[in-house]
Formats: structure tokens, sequence, C-alpha cells
């Protein structure tokens, strides 16, 4: 506690504590904030001011300028003593707290503007309006805890040289590189460029840059400073503030060969062109976070999953390695589809861990164990080798007080929770450069992916690229915009600390692809659910997505048998952006694929329609799958023109063929079997996602051979008699009235024409059977 | 308070200071006071007698009699752990500079930083000057601890080589009593950003969390206590949620005081607590908000402020505040 701070609380609260508008600040004996804007409303309010805020903004100085200086020699005692109490909760001497300016006042305001570095040739007795402005903050003027030497005698520099300009205030001179500091040493450059008063900003902007390019702003070895200030000084300024010796000591303003050197050095960390010499690709890198924002970078990071078309766009574009998330929803999770897609193309990629993450709430040591573990078991899942560096997103602009209370414990979870898993990976950390050399020099990240586009950020502003950087994300741009290769990216500058992962341990599933597909529909799916159309269950919506794939399974004839198709559906899908690759399914038992637009199809005829109570009695069901594909095997023997003793094994030949050469070949085939299979499930339970049943029926032989006795118990009871009596009336049978009418809407439109038969059920009886003893002697081959 | 001293007479400080030998004063000549203003405790880790430090190292000398010439020294003898050094050296006579040189060098023997400053003026009979060193460093930590501190101690010669006057700018020591063990405490949180007016332009930020952690070595001599104060315009309501001492549950902290009305909604509340070295208690801060129409001509910027009772123990962090100054209000 300090006496006089206390004595300076006591006194100001109770001198306005009456004043509307005044916020008393608690008596501590403790300098701080509070106690700050107490004073600076206090001086509002002998400035005429009524509206009292906290902030001395242009209002408040306006009046104290039009006031003048306030010391010695300005006749207002209170504020006077206002200066008094500021000097003391600077840590300067305020004399006897009364206003009357004796030595000990003005010793403390001779230590305090030459701490400052304006202090000027004369005794100072009284200070002018920025100096009053800058007393009324927590600035330090002298070193604290960490400063360093140089970067304080270059604060003092900056206040001296540009004091004096309209826009510039008196900054901190405590020997750490920030914000403020980021800011004066803009407009010092701002200024050198010729930019006037009214028109500088403190922040490199448009017109900034253009100078920046300029040949008056090129420093390198031989250039001097042709007096006090120039850009050799500012460019030492920079390399100083970003932790890179700057001669400053010996030779400020003037560009040595050891400055040179060291210009190169950095230039190599930065992966900049070592030239030595600050040119503009130098300069921005040292004073802006992104660097030169159009710098084009090897890697990159994306939301969306690449699929063929997007991989090929960003791979012309130069890019070798790609960030992308360990977990999420479609839109934005990585798959072991998309690990193959990376690395066959001869890319590397590298994990991030975000759930959330966009502000405070987020973290806390209890979230950083469960995302440790969280990010390990998804990366193990993905089969991520040993060792490799995931992280963790810090997706806000986090202040010192939020890193040091929530993010720093919330990274030390993560260190726990990784342990727990076994300790298989590394954590890295992703944010601005505050939070990933915080972060880092905690000890809980060893590689940095830095958000550096964030150049608003206060946590990019006043801080230098941290030493274990791997990426420096710097440029948000879409690639082949308006093309179906278009992809939105972040354009990141790879360091090389991080080559990235080129391969996983995890055995590649040729099916990893499909079930990314239907993954990413059923997420489509589910969100027009919750918008509000409820009328399809999301299996069945995915299911019409792969009919409308193919035209043939659309129309009004098509909805009577398939079910109404929800177009509206479609269309959202078809213009939701990040869709993957349409995959292959391969059923592992016969290494055949699956037609899956004719699955969808069929899938949609069992959800809509009926078995018969006597299966031997096609439904439309049937004629939406088997039943319809068996008609046109029969169509096609017909056709043939080959004696009807040939029937038998003509269809036993054609059915379930791997050669395309008929109207029901394994595709068709396999995609009947599965839509009952699959069908019968959703029917018991509408919310099992379609991934995940083929991934059970597709993830062994065994499971998918089964699928086939399934389809046999689940539509024929088991029975071989009711499997072929059921293909004959599918070819001829009168039972069931509308299986009727379809069939013979279909043979007219089809077959008619081509077999000499106008009805189907003018076909000869023994051919009908023969071929429906075909498929059933076919299904039988296929049931283990 | 001005002391003239004979050539006979020995200047006695009124203790010894470690580190700061006693020198013989002898000879009329000028004259040294030191700057008056309360000296700052200086904290030690150890159990040593308290000590303290004046918060600038500046000094008046008055010249009584005849014209001193050109060449009078003035010398601080200082533990350079506690002082920044003014450069150059600050000499004023008046409204005026004085012309003057300064040499700083640390004894390695003794770790002690003489500052010998040279007054490259003559002073008239009469004058005053005052002479400024240095400036103590109010935030040194976590390196303001200063095990062993050496005094503080200034002197005054009409030439270098001459006797002159010395005075020893510290406080005396109450010898045998040890300085309560020093504490401190470092006041984080978090914060939540909210936004009004089209497209978002005007942004305050509230508190959400509280975190305070015990620096050591010693415990806080009081429970944990602190206020909230927020612009109410923007913030109508705050509680204290859940709170948890080193990740265990305890009682959250209760209010103690409510000051409300159109300018500020200040919360004030005081807790179980006694933090000690290392502990670290968190507390959820639960607000109500509210959405202004328009830009707002003040701001009540958002502070947390620690509001445990002071002592002369207690450690100045740097983090006995927290606040935020980038709200878009207008």
């Amino acid at each position: 506690m300090d006496e006089m701070v206390l004595k300076a609380q006591r006194w100001v609260n109770a001198t306005y504590g009456a004043v509307p508008g005044y916020v008393a600040c608690a008596e501590t004996g403790t300098t701080g904030w509070p106690t700050m804007y107490s004073l600076t409303r206090a001086l509002q309010h002998e400035l005429g001011i009524t509206a009292l805020s906290d902030n001395f903004g242009p209002a408040t100085l306006a009046k104290l300028t039009a006031y003048g200086n306030v010391g010695l020699h300005s006749a207002n005692i209170n504020m006077r003593t206002i200066v008094e109490a500021g000097l003391y909760c600077k840590g300067y001497s305020g004399g006897l707290l009364n206003g009357s300016f004796g030595d000990a006042t003005q010793v403390g305001l001779q230590g305090m503007t030459q701490n400052m570095g304006v202090g000027g040739d004369s005794a100072v007795t009284d200070i002018p309006p920025k100096v009053v402005k800058a007393l009324l903050t927590m600035d330090a003027y002298v070193k604290t805890a960490g400063g360093s030497d140089t970067i304080q005698k270059i604060q003092r520099w900056l206040n001296a040289t540009y004091w004096g300009r309209a826009d510039f205030f008196i900054g901190p001179c405590d020997g750490h590189f920030s914000r403020d500091v980021q800011k004066a040493l803009v407009l010092g450059i701002q200024y050198q460029l010729g930019m006037a008063d009214g028109t500088v900003t403190g922040s490199v902007g448009p017109a900034t840059q253009s100078g920046l390019r300029g040949a008056a702003a090129r420093v390198a070895l031989g250039s001097a400073d042709p007096g006090p200030t120039g850009f050799v000084r500012l460019f030492q300024a920079a390399m100083q503030f970003n932790g890179w010796a700057s001669q400053w000591d010996d030779s400020a303003g003037t560009f040595t060969a050891q400055l040179a050197a060291t210009v190169r050095r950095f230039q190599e960390f930065a992966m900049l062109p070592q030239t030595g010499a600050g040119e503009y690709p130098t300069w921005m890198s040292l004073l802006l976070s992104t660097g030169d924002p159009s710098r084009k970078g090897t890697a990159m990071d994306c939301m969306y999953p690449l699929n063929s078309r997007t991989i090929a766009t960003v791979w012309n574009a130069g890019y070798r390695t790609v960030g992308r998330y360990l977990t999420g929803g479609t839109n934005k999770v990585l798959t072991s589809s998309e690990i193959a897609l990376i690395t066959d193309q001869g890319m590397s990629f590298f994990p991030i861990y975000q759930e959330n993450g966009d502000a405070v709430r987020w973290f806390s040591y209890d979230q950083g164990v469960a995302a440790g573990r969280a990010a390990c078991a998804a990366a193990a899942g993905f089969g991520i080798p040993a060792g490799t560096v995931i992280y963790f997103a810090v997706d806000f602009d986090a202040v010192d007080a939020e890193i040091t209370s929530a993010i720093i414990p919330h990274f030390r979870g993560v260190a726990d929770g990784v342990r727990a898993a076994g300790n298989p990976y590394a954590a890295g950390v992703y944010g601005c450069r505050n939070v990933c050399r915080r972060v880092s020099d905690a000890g809980f990240a060893t590689r940095s992916f830095v958000s550096g586009m964030s150049t608003g950020y206060s946590g990019n502003l006043g801080y230098p690229l941290p030493e274990n950087w791997a990426f420096d994300q710097i440029a948000n741009t879409t690639l082949a915009a308006g093309s179906t290769g278009a992809v939105e990216i972040d354009n990141d500058i790879a360091s090389g600390r991080d080559p990235g992962v080129t391969s996983v341990t995890r055995p590649r599933d040729v099916n990893d692809g499909c079930y990314t597909y239907l993954i990413w529909l059923e997420a489509r799916a589910g969100q027009w659910r919750d918008q509000g159309h409820l009328d399809r269950p999301a299996p069945e919506l995915v299911a019409q997505y792969l009919r409308s794939r193919v035209g043939h399974y659309l129309g009004s004839g098509q909805d009577l048998v398939f079910g109404p198709l929800d177009t509206d559906f479609v269309a959202f899908v078809d213009g939701y952006p990040g869709r993957p690759d349409a995959a292959p399914l391969r059923d592992p038992s016969n290494f055949r694929d699956v037609d899956l637009p004719h699955f969808g199809a069929s899938y949609g005829a069992v959800l809509h329609n009926k078995i018969s109570d006597d299966r031997t009695v096609p439904t439309l069901l049937d004629f939406g799958g088997w039943g319809g594909d068996l008609i046109s095997a029969l169509g096609d023997f017909l056709k043939s023109g080959q004696p009807a003793g040939n029937a038998y094994d003509y269809a036993r030949s054609h059915i379930a063929s791997y050669s395309n050469d008929g109207f029901f070949d394994i595709g068709d085939f396999l995609a009947d079997v599965d839509a009952v299979c699959l069908g019968a499930q959703t029917l018991s339970d509408p919310n099992l996602p379609l991934s995940t049943m083929f991934r059970y029926y597709y993830g062994s032989v065994a499971n998918a051979r089964q699928r086939f006795a399934d389809f046999f118990i689940s539509r024929f009871g088991n029975s071989p008699g009711i499997l072929r009596e059921a293909g004959r009336n599918v070819c001829v049978g009168l039972a069931d009235v509308i299986f009727m009418g379809a069939r013979e809407k279909f043979w007219h439109d089809s077959w008619a024409d081509d077999t000499g038969y106008a009805l189907v059920e003018a076909v000869p009886d023994d051919i009908a059977a023969d071929v429906a003893r075909a498929f059933a002697d076919v299904l039988a081959s296929y049931v283990p | 308070m001005t002391m003239p001293m004979s050539r006979r007479t020995v200047l006695t400080a009124a203790t010894l200071s470690a580190g700061a030998g006693l020198i013989k004063v002898s000879g009329p000549g000028l004259l040294l006071t030191p700057v008056a203003g309360r000296p700052l405790p200086v904290r030690s880790p150890d159990a040593a007698p308290p000590s303290t430090c004046p918060r600038q190292l500046a000094v008046q000398v008055v010249n009584p009699g005849s014209a001193v010439a050109a060449g009078a020294e003035v010398t601080f003898t200082y533990d350079p752990r506690l002082y920044a050094p003014a450069s150059p050296v600050i000499v004023t006579a008046g409204s005026r500079r004085v012309e003057a040189t300064s040499a700083v060098g640390t004894d390695p023997a003794t770790g002690l930083t003489t500052s010998r400053i040279s007054v490259r003026e003559r002073i008239p009979a009469g004058a005053t000057l005052l002479v400024v060193a240095a400036t103590a460093h109010p935030w040194r930590y976590p390196y303001d601890l200063v095990r062993r501190p050496a005094g503080t101690s200034a002197a005054v010669v009409p030439r270098s080589g001459a006797a002159g006057t010395r005075r020893d700018l510290g406080q005396p020591r109450a010898a045998g009593r040890p300085a309560p063990t020093p504490w401190g405490i470092e006041l984080t949180g978090g914060w939540a950003r909210q936004t009004w007016g089209g497209q978002d332009r005007f942004a305050y930020y509230r508190p959400v969390s509280v975190r305070l952690r015990g620096t050591g070595p010693g415990p806080a001599p009081r429970p944990a206590s602190f206020s909230i104060a927020v612009d109410p315009r923007l913030v109508a309501t705050v509680a204290t949620g859940a709170a948890r001492l080193n990740g265990r549950p305890v009682r959250s902290p209760r209010r103690a005081g409510l000051t409300s009305d159109g300018v500020v909604h200040e919360t004030r509340w005081t807790s179980d607590v006694r933090l000690g070295p290392g502990d670290v208690l968190d507390i959820e801060v639960l607000t109500g908000t509210r959405t202004p129409p328009g830009p707002l001509e003040t701001i009540k910027h958002p502070a947390v402020t620690l509001t445990v009772p002071g002592d002369d123990a207690q450690r100045l962090t740097g983090f006995e505040t927290l606040t935020r100054s980038d709200a878009v209000w207008r």
C-alpha cells in the first residue's frame, strides 16, 4: 500500500463525490485504472464538462488544450492537485497533494517527463495537455520487469520525436513492445512518408503500404539518416521491437553490416527473400501480422473437406500442405477418404482440433483435458502417426488476462488429456501471436499456427512472430472462383518446422469415400429437417438424392413406385458448397460396385410400398427393385431371339452379371438386395443412418454375404418355393392389380416392340418360369 | 529539513543502512536536503527488518555561503535493484536547467551503484539547486522482492575530493522487528463481448470470470474481496456464480455492497478465502445485459478491482485491476 496513493484516492473521492457523473475509486492505497478513471472524471469536471466519462478522449483533450498547461503557473488548484495525485499513482513524487506544486512535485514532473522522453532543456514546472493525458494512464515510463533497455530508448525517442504531432500521443517507456508502441512506430513511419496530420492512422493501410514500396523507405547497408530521425531509425526500431538486435545502441540511424546480417537472419526466420535490406516485404513482416498479405504460401487450411475437383485446384495453385479439422460436422471434419485424396495427390496435412473456441467460456482446465483426449482419439482413429502435432485452436482475440486465467489452464488440461491418452501426439496452438507465444512459453505447445490474418486483433498488435511458428495464416481467398473446383482457403506461409502428415497407419478402406459422401448427405438431410421439412426421414432424403443422380428414376410414374421425390431437397444439396466426391461403394465379398442411384430408387420403393401377405404375390415394392429388373431380364431374353429352351441359361448368365451386357447386372442386383435389407431397417428405426448400415454390411466379407441371406429371409421368408413362385408371378402373375398395371406400362414402354409380346402376360409360362428359376438360383449362389 | 554542519561536526545517521558507510562530514559549504516525499516500502522475501526507499532520488542543494565554483559534486549511492537512473541527470535552478554531467558505476564488492553528478556551472550565493538522479521502479513484480536491500544516501561536496555533506535518504529501520511476510494477489479473468447498433458497430466487454491467485510468499492477511464496476446502460445485473478454490468448489463470494445509478453499476464482493501462495480462486460472473438504442456519449469502462485492504507487505503486482478500454460506444 502507498500512503500517498491512498491520500490521493481519498482526496479525489471527497472532492468530487457529489459531482453528478463522478465514479468513486476504491480507497486501497493501490494504484490502478479505477483511480485513473476517477481522476479523469475529476479533470473533466474541472474543465466544465458535464457528461463525465472514463475516457480521456478528444473532447477532454480539446477542453484542456483550450485551458492550457497545468502546473505552477496555472490557476486551478484542483487541477494541479489532480496532477499531483496522478504523479503519485504513477510512482513519482507529487508533493503535498494540495496543488502547491512545490519542489517535491517538480521533482516528480522532472522525473516523469524525462522518463517519457519529452523532458526538454528547461525545468518542468507546467505540463502540456498531452502530458496530462499520458499522466492519467497506467503506462509506465521506467522499465518494468522483463523490459529491454534498448526498447526503452526507442520508446523515448519516438515520444521525443513525434509528440508534437497532432495525432501522436505519448506512449509507454517500459521497455516492452506493445500495441501502443506498435501504433507509435507506424505513426512515425507515416510521418516520415510525409503523411499529414489528420491523415495518419497508426495502422498500416494502403497508403502506408504504397509508401513502404517506395525508394525512400528502402534502407540497406550504407543507408544513414540525415538527422535525428529517418527510415533507418524507424527500421531499427521495427527490428528491435520484433526481438532482433538493431544496433540502436551503437549506431542509431546508420545501417551497418552487422544490421544487414541480422536482417538476413530475420528474413530467414520469416521465410522472406534474404536480401539483408529493409525492403517492402521485410517492412511488412515487421509491422503487420500478415506481413505482405499478397505472399503466396505453400500451405493452406480450409473448412470444407477437399474433393477431387478442389484438390486439383489447390495443387495447381502450388499448395502442398493443408490444415484440416479432426472433428466437427460434415462440412468441416477430415475423413479417411479425404486423407487418401490428400496423400495420393502427394500433399501432406496437419490436423487442427477446434470445437467452438470462439470465446473465453470454451476454455478451462477441464475443457482442455476433454479436448486433449478427444483430439487424440480422433487422430488415432485416422491412423495419424504418433508424434504428429495437433493444433488446438483459440479462435478469438484473447487478451492477456484471459490467456492467464483461461487459455493457459486450458492448455495445461490439453497436456494432461494427451498424457492420459498415452501421450501419442504433440500439442500445438492456433491463435494470435500473443496466445501462441504465451502458451508456448508456458511449455504447453511445441509449434504455433499463427492467425496472422487477424491484423486487428490486439493479440497480433505489438507482438513478434513466435519463435516456434510452423504456419502463419495471412490471407483468405477463393481459388478458381466460379468453377466446379472453387474452394475458399486461408493462405498460410509454412516455415518448415512442421512438414505435416504424408501417410497414416490405418489401412485404407476403399469405401471411405462413399461413407464420407453419405455422411455429408446425411448432414444435409439433418439440416433440411431442422428447417422444418419433416415429412421424410433423413435416410430417405439421402436415398432420394442418390436416386436423383440418374434421369430414368425421375418422373411422375417413377414417383408412384419409388415415392414422391423431394426436388427442393435435391436442389438444396446441389447448391450446398463443399460436396465430397460421389465415390463408389464396393461389395467386399465380390469386389463389385453397387448401383447407388438404383439403390436410392429401390429403397424408396421399399419405404413406400408393402410386401403382400402372400409372399408369392409381388407388389410395387418388388416392382421397384428385383421385380422390375427380373422383368427386364425376361424382356432381354425375348429380345435376343434365342430359343425358349435357352431361357434359363441366358437368364442365369445375365442376372447379376459382372459384364455390362444386360439390364440386371451385378450393380443392379446388389442395389436390389441392399434396398430390401436397409429398407427393412429403416422401417424399424427411421433414424438409423444409411452410412451406418452400409458400414455394417460392407465392413467385412462375412457381413456382406450375410445380407443376401437377410434379403432372402426378409422378402421370401427363407423359402426357395416362394422365391421361385414370386419370381414367376413377377413376370406373369395376376394377383396384384397395381403391380400388374405398373408392369404392363413398363412392358409396353420398354419391351413390347422389341419382343413381339404386347403384353407380358402373353409370354409363355415356361419361359417366365425358367427366368424366375434362374433368378432364384443366382440368389441361392450368394446366400452363405 | 536543512542541517548546517561545522567542520568538527560528525553527522550520524539515525541508523545504519546495510552497505552504506558512515562518512564524516565536515566544513561549511553546500547544504543537502532530501526532497520530501513519503518513501516506498521495500519488501524482502526473508524476515528482514522493514525498510523503505525514497520514490525518487532527489535532493535540494542550497548554497548558504559565497559562490561555489563549477565542479561541485552530488553523489547518490543506492541499490540498483530499486531505481531507474535518470539519463541524463536533471539539475535545475528555478525554471532553468543547469549544465551537469554524471557518471554511474556499480561497486562489485558491495553491489551499490553510485551516481556522481558534477555541476558544470558556478553555484551563486543563495542559489538552490534541485537534483533528480533516479526514480524507484514502482512495478518490478515478479522481481519486486529484494533480498537484503542496500540503503540510499546522497552527498554533496563543493568540489571533487573535498569534504561535504552526506544524508541517508532511507527511513530508519525498526531494529529487532521483522517486516511482515510479503503477500500479493493477481487478478485476471475473462470477458464476453456484446454488440449493438447497425452491423454491430458498437461493442462493450463485460466480465464473465474472475481469477484471483495468491502470489506469496506469505498468505493474504484478509479474505479476498473485489468490486465489479460496469456501465449500467449495457449491463443491468451482476452476480457471482460457481466458485472454485484450487479446482474444488467453494462458497461463492457474497455481495457486500452495491452502488447503482445512471453512471455506474458497481457491486462489491467478499469471499471466505484467504489466498495463500499459489492458491487460485476462480469465480464465475453472471451478468444481465441491456441494449442501448444507439451510440453513447460517455462510457464507464468495465473494471474488476481488488479491494482487499492493503498494507506495506502487499506486493504491487500490477494485476490489481482488470479492465478494458477498447469499447466502441460512438
